[in-house]
């Protein structure tokens, strides 16, 4: 931040200020576009608006599969995060404490899921499963564990990043100090280690059950018939429909997931999380 | 309607009992059903999936003991899983939707079953241009001139009146739709449907003179509405559906010809339950529901036995006199590839 009182020194804050707030503005203009453009009458998006109505939210009631597609996407993003965290702990424990041949490859091998694309991911999986399908006939495509497999790699590398980050912050001589006071492996993991990176852990679910929740091309290839997941039904839908439906869809997913963030910033705070 | 997910995730491997709490309609699990009358039918969903649930599957598969299920996504999802299942015994889908040239695509690839018309009785009805020995058309409209009369004075009779002086800049065309787009230039050009090129020249004439160029239909559409664009070429049956939103446009049939949009459905080669396939192509022709498509998506009858109300059909048919035309579908195959180059690289350049 600049100090001072002179026209530059001013200036520089002034320039400092203006940089910051067109930062924000720029995330959050779509947002705020897409809220307003949930209440427009007009079922075609123009400017300026026929009229204002709530009549998208009403009718998104009775959208059967804008419904059975939130359950079935918050059921697969809780499943994901849990599995994501129970394989990402002792990864991250591993790849922070320990020194060994193959460390670097092993961490790269589990961020790589970010760096291929989602629809490569899905189509990829698709074709695998039903490999293994013809080989064991076991139908892993449109199968629930398929399901969830999937988006576990989508939530593997969020996990990872985040905890190994708070590990690397951990100071190891509070952990030797409980084994010295006679605390064994599993204690101190329970009442020392995981305690300490309580907001990485919160971070990383509150990362992997966002980027889950919202994955579309993932669960095309791998949904079963009859199952629709959020993402695919606003899809489907706007094949069809141009009006305003789709962003009431979307300002009550912002909603939620803004409802999440709150609680989480009151549970852990926010700004200690990330 | 759930019991397939049910099969596959006891079967399947993982984490069973820890999710087995969670079965609720729509979620991971649902409550069983019996399985043999079930059809899995691959589709678009939104209103298409929620039409063909109201106006076939509910009132004349159920009561023949039929149960649909559907599987809806984009078409590339399914021709993807067409081909990738074609080594199974049995697939995941019994019929799947696809666009004329998708079903054509995975006829020559070998993925569909060649449909005996004998176990569809409404099949005698199917317009004779519209039918291929392995897809039963369910609804079809053709491509024209979209314009708006407040601005196009005079009807448009031709492609030829995109490139009119006195609309430049005033034209739009569609990103995705690159191939009807190069199609229609051609035909006014000395193209045919085998032969795309000419087409490419007369397209930059349109780009020299200011061409708008939107991403989707969707963004189209919003451009006719402002009257950014007054004049465009799009399928009929959307037209209808945007004239229903309030956009305010025409329509005219380019005297070159009407290149149709069929959307067929096909039945994989493996599929599991042929007789429920049947059953559903046959459903699908069905004089009643294709009225409901014509009324709801402003799309015309497959069948002549369907009977549309007068003011409805003046929206959505197209004169007697009209000369149909079908694409290329081996021509397209070959050359779809190089066109999308071309325009990217040259056209949108």
């Amino acid at each position: 931040m600049v100090t001072g009182d002179r026209l530059g020194e001013r200036f520089g804050r002034l320039a400092y200020g203006g940089a910051v707030w067109a930062g924000f503005g720029f995330l959050l203009l779509p947002i705020l576009l897409v809220l307003w453009l949930s209440f427009f009458s007009n079922e075609i998006l123009s400017l300026p608006p026929d009229g204002y109505s709530l009549r998208w939210y009403e009718g998104l009631l009775t959208k059967r599969d804008f419904i059975d597609g939130f359950i079935l996407s918050l059921e697969v993003a809780v499943l994901a995060t849990l599995a994501g965290l129970a394989v990402s702990v002792p990864a991250s424990l591993v790849l922070v404490r320990g020194r060994f041949k193959g460390r670097e490859a092993i961490l790269n091998f589990l961020m790589a899921p970010l760096i291929v694309p989602a629809i490569v991911i899905g189509a990829a999986l698709y074709i695998f499963f039903i490999q293994v399908e013809i080989a064991t006939d076991i139908p892993l495509a449109g199968s629930a564990p398929g399901l969830v497999g999937a988006h576990v790699l989508l939530t593997i590398p969020w996990c990872i990043r985040l905890l190994t980050a708070n590990l690397v912050g951990l100071d190891p001589a509070i952990e030797e100090a409980a084994a010295s006071l006679g605390a064994r492996g599993w204690v101190i993991l329970a009442r020392v280690t995981l305690p300490l990176i309580w907001p990485g852990l919160v971070a990383a679910a509150l990362f992997a059950f966002v980027v889950s929740f919202g994955n579309l091309e993932i669960s095309l290839f791998l949904v079963a018939p009859g199952e629709t997941t959020l993402p695919i039904a606003i899809l489907q839908y706007l094949e069809w429909k141009l009006d305003p439906t789709i962003a009431a869809v979307s300002t009550l997913q912002v909603v939620l997931i803004g409802a999440g963030l709150f609680a989480t910033d009151r549970v852990v705070g926010l700004a200690r999380v990330v | 309607m759930r019991s397939i997910t049910r099969r596959r995730f006891v079967q399947g491997v993982g984490a069973g009992a820890a999710i087995a709490g969670l079965g609720t309609k729509g979620g991971l699990i649902g409550t069983a059903q019996a399985a043999a009358g079930q059809v899995v039918v691959g589709t678009w969903g939104g209103d298409y999936q929620n039409l063909m649930d109201q106006y076939i599957a509910q009132p004349i598969l159920k009561p023949g003991g039929y149960e649909i299920v559907f599987d809806s996504g984009l078409d590339t999802a399914r021709k993807t899983k067409l081909l990738a299942e074609h080594p199974l015994p049995r697939g995941s889908m019994d019929v799947v939707a696809l666009t004329r040239s998708g079903g054509y695509e995975m006829w020559k690839n070998e993925t569909l079953l060649e449909l005996d018309p004998k176990k569809i009785p409404n099949y005698s009805h199917v317009l004779d241009k519209l039918r291929t020995p392995y897809s039963v058309p369910h609804i079809y409209t053709g491509r024209v001139i979209l314009y708006n009369p407040k601005y196009v004075k005079e009807k448009p009779t031709s492609y030829n009146d995109l490139w009119n002086p006195a609309y430049a800049g005033k034209v739009g065309v569609i990103d995705i739709q690159y191939q009807t787009t190069i199609e229609s230039a051609a035909m006014v050009s000395g193209g045919s449907m085998s032969n795309y090129e000419p087409g490419k020249a007369k397209l930059l004439e349109l780009k020299k003179a200011g061409v708008k160029i939107y991403p989707t239909n969707e963004a189209m559409a919003s451009a006719l509405k402002t009257e950014e664009v007054w004049m465009c070429i799009m399928w009929k049956a959307r037209g209808v559906m945007w004239q229903n939103a309030g956009i305010p446009i025409e329509m005219a049939n380019p005297k070159e010809g009407i290149v149709l949009y069929i959307s067929d459905q096909v039945v994989a080669k493996n599929a599991k339950n042929k007789d429920g396939a049947y059953a559903w192509l046959n459903g699908l022709l069905d004089p009643a529901a294709q009225v409901q498509f014509a009324k709801n998506m402003g799309y015309n009858p497959t069948v002549d036995n369907a009977e549309i109300p007068a003011d409805l059909k003046a929206r959505i048919a197209f004169p007697p006199d009209v000369i149909y035309i079908n694409q290329d579908q081996d021509y397209l195959a070959k050359n779809d590839g190089a066109l999308k180059e071309w325009w990217d690289k040259e056209f949108k350049a």
